[in-house]
């Protein structure tokens, strides 16, 4: 899936324009990629969380993980590779 | 320091920033991250843009060790989600200044629609304006779009280049006429107001610059006809061939004379401006050139708020301009001062009401809109209380919109606002799969044709063939 896909999903799904879909997707990413700058971990209830592991070295950046929630394992417990 | 955020919070930064209410950001919020739940079961990875990539990876059976007791054990074979960090993420988290460049601030640049934001329809309601640069449908190539609605597409070209030059010529014209020394007459009546302007773009528009629109200044002096183009086009354009006799230099788009100048304009600009102080008038129109019958004086002060309503002929564009404030330096008279106060007669105001049973969206338009077929309106309104437009729930209280015009002179608000209820019924059939959903695309394109060009990929082709087909 990619976003333009997500934005459509959720203009269906929410029964708003396409436009104003992206507007927001782009916002909450917005604000995300935000809180993350900011070396802050989001967490999602039932989805997961975000966070900034940081490196050793003081010159390299850090990585953004994702941890998954258990609800999001339990979703994809099923899950096999084609 | 390490601070952990909550879905909470994102949820109202998401709102304050789109003006967005609460509950549709939660709303949004939680469809959001259940999409991308969903997408990354059905396709194994979603992408999202400059931010980073979910994937779905396969790790095999391998062995292990438990932690608590140091046994060798076999980890199963299980799906594993690994996120990849977009190169964006990685330079914000690189740079401490960070640059939002994703997509500019919402509260900047999002008009979202009303129905699903806290400010009224009434503070929304130019939402014809120019989309933004993306996902504009004006701006995507000429074969996306279906031939039948190709000429749509060239007239909104139009209308917003057109509207933006407008914008743009008759802010500097207005400020710059504001700003110039008024013409002096020695007729009596005559008015001479001079207004000076805090607003900070004074500086848009300079003497020197030169916009032209069509229209033009006919100048009649000493019996010879001067024709010159005029910065831009008349605010509510009013002809008046009252003939203006000036005495004094006069200083006209910047350029003087020294001599008696008898000046006939052909086009008047108009200004309404409506006065935030008491006044008998709610709005006085200032003018440029003079109006007959004048007398009342203007009040000293000041603060007026300046709101033009510019129209042509090829856009439609509302400016609010900063507020101004007034001084009037000499002879100061109102022009028209039995002006008309700007109050909009409104036939049905806004108001809630519980549900019955045996209430349709349908009979309530009849019994308070005259015409059962504005039930869209009331649905449009009322998006977020009602699902199914035929299926209503008693005791629930919705709120019956405001009609501005009449029923049979509807303003364009309403065919606005009625056309858009259509195209959300429209949706709901589709999305139900309910036969035949395009019949009311047909009511949209009836109220507002402009709605099908706005949401026209939102329209299946099966849909704008029978659409043709039927209105033709």
């Amino acid at each position: 899936m990619t976003t333009s896909e997500l934005i459509k999903q959720l203009s269906i799904s929410l029964n708003i324009s396409q436009k104003d879909a992206k507007q927001l997707v782009f916002q909450e990413l917005n604000i995300l990629n935000d809180i993350l700058g900011q070396d802050n971990q989001v967490i999602i209830k039932g989805f997961g969380s975000f966070g900034l592991r940081k490196s050793r070295k003081s010159s390299t950046p850090g990585n953004v993980f994702f941890r998954p929630s258990k609800n999001l394992k339990s979703f994809i417990k099923n899950w096999r590779p084609e | 320091m390490t601070n952990k955020v909550y879905e909470g919070e994102i949820r109202n930064r998401l709102a304050n920033d789109c003006k967005l209410t609460k509950v549709f950001a939660r709303q949004f919020s939680n469809e959001f991250f259940n999409t991308i739940r969903q997408g990354l079961l059905d396709d194994g990875y979603v992408r999202l843009h400059q931010f980073g990539s979910l994937r779905l990876k396969w790790s095999k059976e391998r062995k292990g060790i438990h932690p608590q007791t140091g046994e060798p054990i076999i980890i199963p074979a299980q799906p594993r989600i690994q996120f990849t960090t977009a190169k964006n993420l990685k330079d914000t988290i690189q740079n401490s200044d960070y640059i939002h460049t994703i997509a500019e601030s919402c509260a900047s640049k999002t008009t979202i629609t009303a129905f699903y934001t806290r400010d009224s329809a009434d503070e929304l309601s130019d939402t014809n304006d120019p989309a933004p640069f993306y996902n504009s449908r004006n701006y995507l190539p000429d074969e996306i779009i279906p031939e039948s609605a190709q000429h749509i597409k060239k007239q909104s070209n139009h209308k917003i280049l057109a509207a933006s030059m407008m914008a743009v010529v008759i802010t500097g014209y207005i400020l710059h006429s504001l700003n110039t020394a008024p013409i002096t007459t020695d007729n009596p009546g005559n008015t001479t107001i001079a207004l000076s302007t805090q607003t900070p773009t004074v500086n848009t528009i300079s003497d020197s610059d030169q916009l032209y629109i069509n229209s033009e200044t006919v100048l009649e002096q000493n019996g010879s006809t001067l024709t010159e183009a005029q910065p831009a086009t008349a605010i509510n354009t009013k002809v008046d061939h009252e003939d203006v006799t000036t005495q004094t230099p006069t200083t006209y788009l910047g350029q003087a004379s020294d001599t008696q100048t008898s000046v006939s304009l052909t086009t008047e600009t108009t200004y309404e401006a409506a006065t935030t102080k008491s006044s008998p008038a709610n709005a006085v129109q200032i003018s440029n050139t003079v109006l007959a019958d004048t007398t009342a004086s203007v009040p000293e002060a000041t603060n007026i708020d300046h709101n033009s309503n510019i129209h042509s002929d090829s856009a439609s564009l509302d400016i609010t301009a900063q507020p101004l404030q007034a001084s009037v330096i000499q002879n100061q008279h109102i022009v028209n001062s039995e002006a008309t106060a700007v109050t909009t007669s409104v036939y049905f105001k806004e108001r809630p009401y519980k549900l019955k049973d045996g209430n349709s969206l349908w009979r309530l338009s009849q019994k308070n809109y005259i015409n059962p077929f504005y039930w869209p309106h009331i649905y449009q309104a009322n998006r977020y209380k009602i699902n199914n437009p035929d299926k209503l729930h008693t005791g629930k209280i919705i709120t019956l919109p405001t009609l501005y015009g009449h029923p049979e002179k509807l303003t364009d608000q309403d065919k606005r606002n009625i056309a858009e209820g259509y195209f959300l019924a429209y949706q709901y059939y589709k999305s139900k799969n309910t036969p035949q959903p395009y019949f009311a695309l047909l009511g949209a394109l009836k109220y507002d044709p402009t709605i099908i060009k706005k949401y026209i990929y939102e329209i299946s082709d099966e849909d704008w063939k029978n659409i043709q087909l039927v209105s033709n």
